[in-house]
């Protein structure tokens, strides 16, 4: 029956059925974390029972340390991703920042000048991307897809498809890779670090709410009075951003600018963890700290494979098919919970 | 015109909104010519029209959507222009659509603050202070809805509840609600006028926009009405009978409107035995080849979802459909196209056109088959047929390699109908859901001419719609549904508009206010 | 509300008008449409570089163009049914690798070519098939769903080989496919197998998309799927055929590349499917379905493949190829953005 019933407030606010009792349990079921924590568990324990050397904790340290490039690139990605635009230029943004930061480190032998110059790269594209975006009206897809090759193409020009390896041999530079503050390793902490501000960005300020509304439905937002083009611009470049930092990081590993960096599907991969975590391809729908969930799912089976002693090969394989089990899971539950709203409402 | 405005009772006010003139041109279409419109404060003002009389083209004007072609528009006495949606808005006009503006994934008071969030000292949304004032707000209305639920999980009542809300946390001063009765229960209407009667007592215009006599009765104090993009009259509703609002809103003779001819009723075609599933429950009935059956019923009756049902576009669970005595599959469209049955949803964009595709291809789509060799479209007999029946049904395209997406709305419908029609032999019977939704007066006109024709071939129709004056105006027969079962089954004679409002009304609910009028009158 | 409001703004633009009314036909097709103008891009890339270069339009050269983009345009033509039909598939590029070592491996063992064909053909049908089974049954979106297939197919190829299957027999047939010539004609030239192969392929699908009624039905499922389904067309058979016919056709392009190769190489074709997919938005089809031509992606795979030919003819390092086919696909998508505004296009 009806559930609003004027002046009579008193009476439970949804009346009638199992409707109250089901409403109070769907927050349970809507919380996407949950489930992926609990995929994640899963994952990890059986790592655990099947491998003996997972089951050390420098193990996870480590995931941390592999993982933050994945992760601080999928921060951007997942963003743009909620306001309904791809960014397929990570990848060759991975390999366009280390070629700058090294090459930068050999012409001026500033280390620091180096990891500016590699790092405002990324807005810098991603402002490209959003011009085109927003001001041009192309679409993200195509876009991004024709910044993915002209990038990358520069980088094989400039370089010669040869890797640019730091002369000065900076160790200050590659410690952001090795390093390691109370154990955890310093990659793991920036991207933690850049993961807990996204969160806030994303759940506490307006902007990060009016995310949600731009790709949920882009004419409440603008109709609302939301700047849609000025923020969804602003997203590119916040994707380029974190893009940046995640090359700069690569390269810092052993202070070479790879040319190949991210070549093999790096922006595939990324998007398929952040679906994976139960971002919809079409925006509006997810949230970031599923997202990284996701990444830490893809990131922790190949991990676990390797100690296993699989072949990348065998990875790749159960990758694969993790991904599209959890995305099938994804859709299953979608469905009972559309059909559950259905009945509710019934 | 029947007769000179009326002068409004609620004159003695400031106007919030003076529309004068106002003129809109579309394609082919004059959609408003020289229309007044004045709302003062505190007053419920009803739109009222038959569809493409011009009341959605007026609000969408008044809400930044379309731009005017001529005249002025004046918001609390200073001359506007909107470019925008917004800039509407900056005007403390909120417009409600039947398609509401609401993020389904945001929590309810994130879309009654969205675009304007309370902030900590922080510069953070300050949640705690936006959903208790979410909560003042819907108290106002007399409510209780969980300000933090996602609005996705909410009824379509409470939605719109969450855009008035939205509205009142933007100070609006002219709320206009386009139809929002028509996907509600009858219990829910009458929390909505609660709403509405609040809303008038803080001073709020309200523009109500409908075609249902019996709401504008209730609620409204003033009715504009429109027929084919004029304003026919403005009278005080207590001034007037219903009998003299549909004589305006009709402004005609129903026959000039509804070219009904003799019918040529053969034997039996369609037999239908306790259908059920999808909310239909038990439904029976039959059609004869020639017959033209109406169906009738409010929004959400499911009428549509018969139509549907018949053809295995939606979910039959139980009983049987046979036409010309073979039982048609249940959920199996196919079977149903190729044993003779056609439908037409009343959701022209979504279930019938392709908008990307040319107009001849649109209209060959269901009868490609006969067209082809092993497949190979005979181009020569493709073309020739569509152009005759562009020309048959004068269908107004530049050519047939139009994309359909360009056409008007009553040349799409007609698109469509030539769909089914280029079956010819095979088709036996064709389903109709409200095929002159969001069409012009004239085309209507022309698309009840063609059912008549088709009916004359021998054709049996099925004409699912929620208009009574059409439904009288062209069904042999008429079946009224009401949640799901058939509540009424009336011949052409003894059919009148009372009848069919009483047969459509639910039990729990008192019967509108008495419309001694018949229709054909 | 929408879709009114286009109607308006179409009407307000004349440059609306004028694509309605078919009248200067040709100049409307060449400057108004996609083909058109692609057209007119690559009549003047033509001009140029014969001017550039006396080799460009020699008769050895102008092949060596055609062999070259055979495999892309064979692959294409596949994609440019599926993405008509409203559907991607990203798994063509791993399909190079996966269906290459595998045919080969077969040709070794059986020295019979029509049966590592056959193999080859075959493994192409099983991949389509999967591809749509994942994505209608389970409904999965063809993005993730075939982004897995690319992952688990590469790890499938590294499985299969460390590095490469190479050619253990000597069918000279076989060798003729990728580099042999099917006959001289006078007057034109040696004509090489692979070009004819193209041919063949794109004038049968071409003739299928524009005369057929599975042609049509892929539109109009591509266009709107469910008035395809009230009109009596299967959208699962048609979806179905579209994924089948790309990879058959991926198998087909990938049989030539180890003919050309001499090996089945477990690395082939990284990146490969975004160049496809680029080629064929490039050539005016639309993600969103129902649009594109089959000539629109010969002249997009035709403009890409002079481009790349003419660097290397004016001796320009060939790594720019890909940098340039990124900017040719920023300016097409721009062109596209703004002749949709003209035309009032969302």
């Amino acid at each position: 029956m009806a559930a609003i019933h004027p002046d009579r407030s008193a009476a439970a606010p949804s009346a009638g059925g199992g409707g109250g009792i089901r409403r109070r349990l769907l927050p349970a079921v809507r919380h996407e974390e949950i489930a992926l924590l609990g995929l994640f568990l899963l994952v990890a324990a059986f790592f655990a029972v099947a491998v003996p050397s997972a089951r050390s904790g420098g193990t996870y340290l480590d995931l941390l340390r592999d993982a933050a490039p994945n992760l601080i690139a999928a921060i951007g990605v997942t963003l743009l991703l909620l306001a309904g635009e791809f960014d397929l230029s990570v990848g060759s943004m991975l390999a366009f920042t280390g070629v700058v930061t090294v090459s930068t480190f050999n012409a001026t032998d500033s280390m620091w000048l180096g990891i500016v110059a590699g790092l405002l790269t990324g807005p810098l594209i991603g402002a490209i991307n959003g011009y085109l975006v927003t001001v041009q009206g192309m679409n993200s897809l195509m876009t991004t897809l024709g910044m993915l090759f002209a990038l990358r193409g520069l980088v094989y020009v400039w370089t010669n498809q040869t890797p640019v390896v730091d002369e000065n041999g900076f160790s200050v530079f590659t410690g952001f890779y090795r390093g390691e503050i109370a154990r955890i390793p310093l990659p793991g902490i920036i991207a933690l670090v850049l993961i807990a501000l996204a969160w806030l960005f994303a759940t506490r300020t307006e902007f990060g709410r009016n995310i949600y509304a731009i790709g949920g439905n882009r004419t409440a937002a603008r109709v609302s009075g939301i700047r849609v083009q000025r923020n969804t611009f602003l997203l590119f470049v916040l994707s380029g951003t974190m893009a940046a930092i995640a090359g700069v990081l690569v390269a810092s590993q052993t202070g070479t600018g790879y040319f190949d960096a991210g070549v093999q599907g790096f922006e595939l991969i990324v998007i398929a963890s952040i679906v994976l975590g139960g971002v919809s391809l079409s925006g509006g729908e997810g949230n970031l700290l599923s997202a990284m969930l996701g990444v830490l799912i893809l990131g922790m089976v190949a991990k676990g494979l390797r100690l296993m002693g699989a072949h990348t090969t065998q990875q790749l394989v159960v990758t694969g098919i993790v991904m599209l089990l959890a995305v099938f899971l994804h859709g299953v539950r979608q469905r009972m919970l559309v059909e559950s709203r259905r009945r509710n409402r019934a | 015109m029947p007769d000179s405005p009326i002068p409004g009772e609620a004159t003695v006010a400031a106007p919030v909104l003076e529309m004068r003139g106002i003129r809109k041109v579309f394609p082919g279409v004059v959609a408003l010519d020289d229309v007044d419109v004045d709302v003062v404060a505190g007053e419920v003002h009803a739109l009222l029209g038959e569809n493409g009389a011009g009341k959605s083209t007026l609000i969408k004007i008044l809400a930044g959507v379309h731009r005017r072609d001529g005249g002025t528009m004046r918001v609390a006495g200073e001359e506007v222009d909107f470019a925008s949606p917004a800039d509407s808005l900056g005007r403390r006009i909120k417009v409600v659509y039947q398609e509401l503006d609401l993020v389904d994934g945001l929590s309810v008071a994130e879309n009654v603050f969205l675009g304007g969030y309370p902030k900590t000292p922080r510069g953070l949304v300050d949640f705690a202070a936006m959903r208790n004032r979410t909560r003042e707000l819907l108290a106002d209305l007399g409510l209780e809805i969980d300000p933090a639920l996602p609005v996705g999980e909410l009824r379509v009542a409470e939605q719109q509840m969450v855009e008035i809300a939205r509205a009142l946390s933007r100070q609006a001063r002219l709320i206009v609600m386009d139809e929002p009765t028509s996907a509600l229960s009858p219990a829910e209407v009458d929390t909505l006028f609660g709403v509405i009667a609040r809303l008038k007592s803080r001073g709020v215009a309200i523009v109500y926009v409908s075609h249902k006599l019996d709401e504008i009765e209730r609620i409204a104090d003033r009715v504009t009405v429109f027929r084919d993009g004029r304003r026919v009259v403005t009278a005080g509703v207590a001034e007037t009978t219903p009998r003299q609002l549909v004589a305006w809103m009709v402004g005609r003779e129903l026959h000039d409107l509804f070219p009904k001819s003799a019918p040529a009723i053969g034997g039996p075609l369609l037999v239908v035995d306790r259908l059920s599933g999808s909310g239909l429950r038990d439904v029976s009935f039959a059609v004869n080849a020639g017959e033209i059956v109406g169906v009738y019923g409010l929004m959400g009756a499911g009428i549509n979802t018969l139509g549907r049902a018949l053809f295995g576009a939606a979910a039959r669970d139980g009983g049987s459909v046979v036409l010309a005595g073979a039982a048609i599959r249940p959920n199996h469209p196919r079977d149903a196209i190729a044993k003779g049955m056609g439908l037409l949803t009343e959701n022209r964009k979504q279930d019938g056109l392709v908008l990307p595709l040319a107009v001849r291809a649109n209209m060959t789509l269901a009868a490609l088959a006969r067209f082809a060799d092993l497949s190979w479209i005979k181009g020569g007999a493709e073309t020739r047929a569509a152009a005759e029946y562009v020309d048959r049904l004068g269908i107004k395209t530049p050519s047939l390699r139009q994309p359909v997406r360009y056409l008007s709305g009553g040349n799409q419908q007609k698109v469509l109908m030539a769909r089914w029609m280029l079956r010819q032999d095979s088709l036996k019977l064709l389903i109709l859901a409200e095929p002159t939704r969001g069409i012009d007066v004239g085309s209507k006109a022309e698309i009840y001419r063609l059912i008549d024709a088709m009916a004359h071939r021998g054709i049996g129709i099925v004409f699912m719609s929620t208009e009574i004056p059409e439904i009288l105006g062209i069904a042999d027969r008429i079946l009224v549904m009401r949640e799901g079962r058939i509540t009424a089954e009336l011949g052409r004679a003894e059919a009148t508009q009372e009848r069919l409002v009483a047969a459509a009304a639910t039990d729990d609910e008192p019967l509108p206010a008495a419309l001694p009028i018949d229709a054909a009158s | 509300m929408g879709a009114d409001s286009i109607r308006t703004l179409d009407v307000g633009s004349p440059a609306g008008r004028s694509t309605r009314r078919p009248l200067a036909g040709l100049a409307t097709w060449l400057f108004r449409t996609q083909e058109g103008v692609l057209l007119l891009v690559l009549l003047a890339l033509c001009v140029v570089l014969s001017r550039l270069s006396p080799v460009f339009a020699s008769e050895r050269n102008v092949f060596v163009l055609l062999s070259q983009i055979s495999l892309t345009m064979i692959t294409a033509v596949g994609m440019t049914l599926l993405i008509v039909g409203r559907e991607v598939d990203l798994s063509v590029g791993s399909m190079q690798a996966f269906v290459g070592v595998v045919a080969m491996q077969t040709l070794n063992a059986t020295s019979n070519l029509f049966a590592g064909l056959a193999v080859a053909i075959l493994a192409g049908v099983v991949v389509g098939l999967v591809n749509a089974g994942l994505t209608l049954g389970l409904r999965i979106n063809s993005f993730i769903v075939t982004l897995a297939m690319l992952t688990i197919l590469r790890g499938l190829a590294y499985t299969f080989t460390d590095a490469a299957v190479q050619n253990a027999h000597n069918l000279e047939a076989f060798r003729a496919i990728g580099i042999g010539f099917i006959a001289h004609i006078p007057g034109v030239g040696r004509i090489p197998w692979p070009v004819v192969i193209t041919a063949v392929v794109f004038v049968a699908f071409a003739l299928l998309l524009t005369r057929t009624t599975i042609g049509r039905y892929v539109y109009a499922v591509g266009g709107n799927p469910r008035a395809a389904e009230l009109s009596g067309v299967s959208v699962w058979g048609v979806k179905t055929f579209c994924f089948v016919v790309t990879g058959v056709l991926a198998a087909v392009s990938a049989f030539i590349l180890i003919a050309r190769l001499n090996s089945g190489q477990n690395n082939a074709g990284f990146g490969f499917e975004l160049q496809v997919i680029g080629a064929v938005l490039l050539g005016g089809a639309s993600l969103a379905g129902g649009q594109g031509t089959l000539v629109g992606t010969l002249l997009a795979v035709l403009l890409l493949g002079t481009l790349n030919n003419g660097i290397i003819l004016l001796g320009i390092d060939s790594s720019w190829q890909l940098a340039v086919n990124g900017l040719i696909i920023l300016v097409a998508v721009l062109l596209d953005a703004r002749r949709r505004r003209a035309v009032g296009q969302e």
